[in-house]
């Protein structure tokens, strides 16, 4: 089951690697910003993973704090390239 | 039992690292913003809903924090999908311009 925990996280860090290329490359604004929002997606696999492999109950706290930000600062990026304000 | 419930969390997780790997290559590979969502929203529900329901299985004591997340994932990303797509329909999303480095989009798109 390590085995298997420690391949995960090698594979959602190349996954990231990947969608950082999409976020670099565009070629829309909506691009970019999906791809970011799927990057902290992906960093929400690792803390969970990481609450498995470490069996740390604090990990699941982080990836929560993590969803919750990331999804405040997609929906105020969106509106602000969107309508041009955030409010 | 114990090696029964192993193998089933194992299942779930590696159901849910392929679910991770479509959607990044759907990320990739597909042509315009509103296939991608499309592709993300795959990895936002079952990627990590198969992560989240290996470890609950793995270890019953996170249970309550694992579902916890499972709900706010199931709120949040359909509705950061919306907002994502709705403001690249405004006529403002093309910023910076297409011509910013002498390529159009079109000639950027099928990448």
């Amino acid at each position: 089951m390590t085995v298997l925990l420690h391949a995960a996280l090698i594979l959602l860090v190349v996954l990231m690697l990947l969608c950082s290329w999409r976020a670099w490359r565009g070629p829309r604004t909506a691009d970019r910003l999906l791809a970011i929002d799927l990057i902290t997606t992906l960093l929400a696999g690792v803390m969970v993973i990481l609450a498995l492999l470490y069996e740390q109950g604090m990990f699941l706290d982080v990836a929560l704090a993590l969803g919750a930000l990331s999804f405040i600062g997609t929906v105020a990026f969106a509106r602000f390239f969107g309508e041009g304000s955030v409010f | 039992m114990d090696t029964l419930i192993q193998i089933v969390s194992a299942v779930a997780l590696i159901g849910g690292l392929f679910f991770f790997v479509v959607g990044v290559i759907g990320i990739l590979r597909l042509p315009d913003v509103q296939s991608r969502l499309h592709a993300s929203g795959k990895v936002a529900t079952l990627g990590f809903f198969g992560v989240l329901v290996g470890g609950g299985l793995l270890h019953p004591e996170f249970m309550p924090r694992l579902i916890l997340l499972g709900l706010f994932f199931l709120l949040s990303a359909p509705a950061a999908s919306h907002v994502i797509a709705l403001a690249d329909r405004s006529p403002r999303a093309e910023f910076p311009p297409a011509e910013a480095n002498g390529r159009t989009p079109e000639q950027d798109a099928p990448v």
